[in-house]
């Protein structure tokens, strides 16, 4: 076996230990049984039905009708049966539950309260005399609030659409008792318009918002994927040079037949197997959290980039595989070279601060804003980080273009070879056993 | 004859402290010399340098006619070195550590079993060895690792404190050990601050004090020439440092 081997198996010997095992398995675990819990809660929301207490002063046709557009049904049912709505807009299931007990709004809340009910809508004297003559009417609605989880602010705001569909409702059937001849839904909304998108030589359906929104959710996987190994091998890499510090044992290793170089290639690859390792778990958990987040019904219908056109290949895969293996080369090395500067384990922890701030800024910045519309100082900080570089590319060879990902891959080998240069210059001196930062001020 | 370690006028600064001052010594092939001196005297720091640790601002050190300056990668292949505050691997059992260590001295498998056996032997750790080195105390922890330094049978066997922290008895095995492997030709440089046992030990002696070697030769001649009874008492006189 080969010196190199030697120490790339202890490497992962020393740090992939019971301790960090255990810690991977239940991080697992956690995740599953978070991305259930909250999973079911979701999908148990989304197909919830929506209860409403509805105070109706008004007691006309028109303060009745509204009763039957939320429920479907005539308005003599409504208020005791659970219905399965029409509307697509509207939530799938609307229970009303008609006040009858008060006139009071105070009272009518404490009652919709004390029946568990998150919405009371009033629908105050005159609502129906207004809308006849051609006025604004107000109906007045009431969110009571019992928590401020994410499950609570989805019931709010259920609320907009249910307000939207019954504005709607209201015009129509307005219109269609004076206009009783025409098409009312032509009359309001005259336009009907179909979007498209040109990707390349591809022409599909499709809104611009929705390709936005797909390239900011799908092609932030790479990013994120990046940022979460460089943090994970930054750390190990620091680690384990302090620990080796610490123990003592570099001494011991810096006078056996090994060549730095190999000390060094050894170190950096065992801390990226255990780093990568360690950010497979943490991706593996995160996405099946978040991906328990989206509704069962909303997954199945979700468009990819490979819909719209924008595929790479094989050529674009390996452009994007050597940026990102350069990429993490780079923070191995950089993760050393502070290594080399903490003295212990304790010190160490802290040292890895600016590798994590180096993988942050790129992954935020480009998550919020286009490259090609940022000021030139922006773009010049972006392009001096080496991280940035394959999330540049993860974009740009979408589209077929190679150069952006090429000289980022150059910039990445030319920076590796300058950090390993100064490497190995600090290894062949004794600076790697007595270099240390300190803050305090020369006398 | 060739030297087994040349040094002349050894000069190290931290700084503005000059920690050697001038050291110049010899040691012939197959003998076992000590180094002794009492805390902070140079003698770490002198070792360090052999063991191309630590660079030196001035003065020359040849390893068996290899220049340490030019052959760095060379000597290191023929030197062992058992720094005095030293650890092993926490997570990996002294068995496990010993193969590490053995590979980069072993050729094969069958090699590499040969050279963890002798040091088991050499650690005498029982079943402990199978154990990871974070369970042992801090004797079997040193056991483990002088184990671990005279495994190779290195041409040059550099030993920082070699029995310190351990007791009486296993110091006294430690020391038959080092003797034994001495008859196989391997050359010894041992620094200690306990003088008897460098006494009992080495074949010559220099007494190293605030980074100079004063004085230098075999234990019995330096007793006679400073007309004492041991080597406690040639350092005070050497040095003038008189309880």
């Amino acid at each position: 076996m080969s010196n190199f081997f030697v120490i790339f198996k202890k490497e992962i010997r020393e740090t992939l230990n019971k301790q960090l095992i255990f810690s991977l398995a239940f991080t697992i675990l956690i995740f599953i049984f978070l991305g259930q819990m909250i999973g079911s809660q979701i999908d148990k929301e989304a197909t919830k039905e929506v209860s409403i207490a509805l105070l109706d002063l008004d007691q006309t046709p028109t303060s009745n009708e509204i009763k039957t557009i939320l429920t479907g049904l005539p308005a003599s049912q409504a208020n005791t049966t659970e219905n399965i709505n029409e509307d697509k807009n509207l939530p799938s299931k609307i229970k009303i539950t008609e006040i009858t007990e008060t006139q009071e709004r105070e009272k009518a809340i404490e009652i919709a309260k004390a029946k568990n009910l998150s919405t009371l809508i009033f629908i105050p004297q005159g609502f129906e005399t207004n809308l006849q003559k051609g006025e604004k009417t107000k109906l007045e609605v009431f969110s009571i609030f019992k928590d401020f989880s994410l499950v609570a602010a989805t019931s709010a705001g259920q609320i907009e659409t249910i307000i939207q569909a019954l504005n709607k409702s209201l015009s129509e059937a307005y219109f269609q008792k004076t206009l009783p001849n025409v098409n009312i839904k032509n009359i309001l909304n005259p336009i009907e318009v179909k979007n498209s998108i040109v990707i390349k030589d591809k022409i599909q359906e499709g809104s611009p918002e929705m390709v936005i929104g797909l390239i900011s959710s799908q092609a932030a996987f790479v990013p994120m994927i990046l940022m979460i190994i460089i943090i994970y091998c930054g750390t190990i890499m620091i680690t384990s040079m302090a620990t080796e510090k610490e123990n003592k044992t570099l001494e011991t290793l810096l006078t056996m037949p090994i060549k730095r170089e190999t000390i060094i290639m050894g170190k950096m690859a065992g801390a990226a197997v255990v780093g990568f390792l360690m950010a497979a778990v943490y991706m593996f958990g995160f996405n099946y959290y978040f991906n328990s987040m989206i509704p069962s019904e909303e997954a199945t219908t979700t468009l990819t980039l490979t819909d719209l056109g924008l595929k790479m290949g094989p050529l674009e895969y390996l452009i994007l595989g050597i940026s990102i293996f350069c990429s993490i080369l780079v923070a191995l090395a950089l993760s050393m070279f502070l290594g080399v500067f903490s003295e212990d384990t304790k010190s160490a922890q802290s040292m890895i601060a600016p590798i994590a701030i180096l993988a942050m800024v790129p992954f935020f910045l480009l998550m919020f804003q286009d490259f090609g519309e940022m000021p030139i100082i922006m773009k010049i900080i972006l392009c001096i980080i080496p991280f940035s570089h394959p999330i540049l590319a993860s974009r740009t060879l979408l589209f077929g273009e190679y150069q952006t990902a090429l000289l980022g891959v150059l910039y990445l080998i030319i920076l590796l070879g300058i950090i390993v240069f100064f490497l190995l210059k600090i290894f062949n001196t004794d600076k790697v056993l007595t270099a240390k930062f300190s803050f305090k001020k020369k006398r | 004859m060739l030297l087994a370690l040349e040094v002349k006028n050894l000069v190290k600064y931290y700084g503005d402290f000059k920690a050697l001052d001038g050291v110049s010594f010899e040691v012939e092939k197959g003998e076992i010399f000590g180094l002794i001196g009492p805390n902070a005297a140079g003698k770490s720091t002198t070792l360090k340098i052999i063991a191309t640790l630590l660079s030196f601002d001035s003065g020359n050190i040849s390893v068996f006619g290899n220049d340490l300056l030019k052959n760095r990668q060379k000597i290191r292949s023929i030197i062992s070195y058992l720094p005095e505050e030293a650890g092993a691997y926490k997570n990996l059992s002294g068995q496990d550590y010993l193969n590490f260590i053995a590979s980069f001295y072993s050729k094969n498998q069958e090699e590499r079993d040969l050279l963890v056996k002798k040091a088991e032997e050499i650690a005498d750790l029982g079943e402990k060895i199978k154990e990871k080195a974070s369970t042992y105390s801090k004797g079997m922890i040193r056991k483990l690792l002088l184990a671990r330094a005279l495994m190779p049978e290195a041409k040059l066997t550099i030993l920082d404190e070699p029995t310190s922290g351990l007791d009486v008895l296993n110091s006294i095995k430690i020391r038959n050990i080092i003797k034994k492997f001495r008859e196989k030709g391997i050359t010894f440089l041992i620094s200690s601050h306990n003088m008897l046992e460098v006494e009992y030990l080495c074949d010559r002696i220099a007494l190293i004090d605030k980074g100079k070697i004063v004085e230098s030769g075999k234990a019995k001649d330096l007793e006679e020439k400073y007309q004492v009874q041991n080597m406690e008492e040639v350092f005070e006189k050497a040095t003038n440092h008189y309880v």
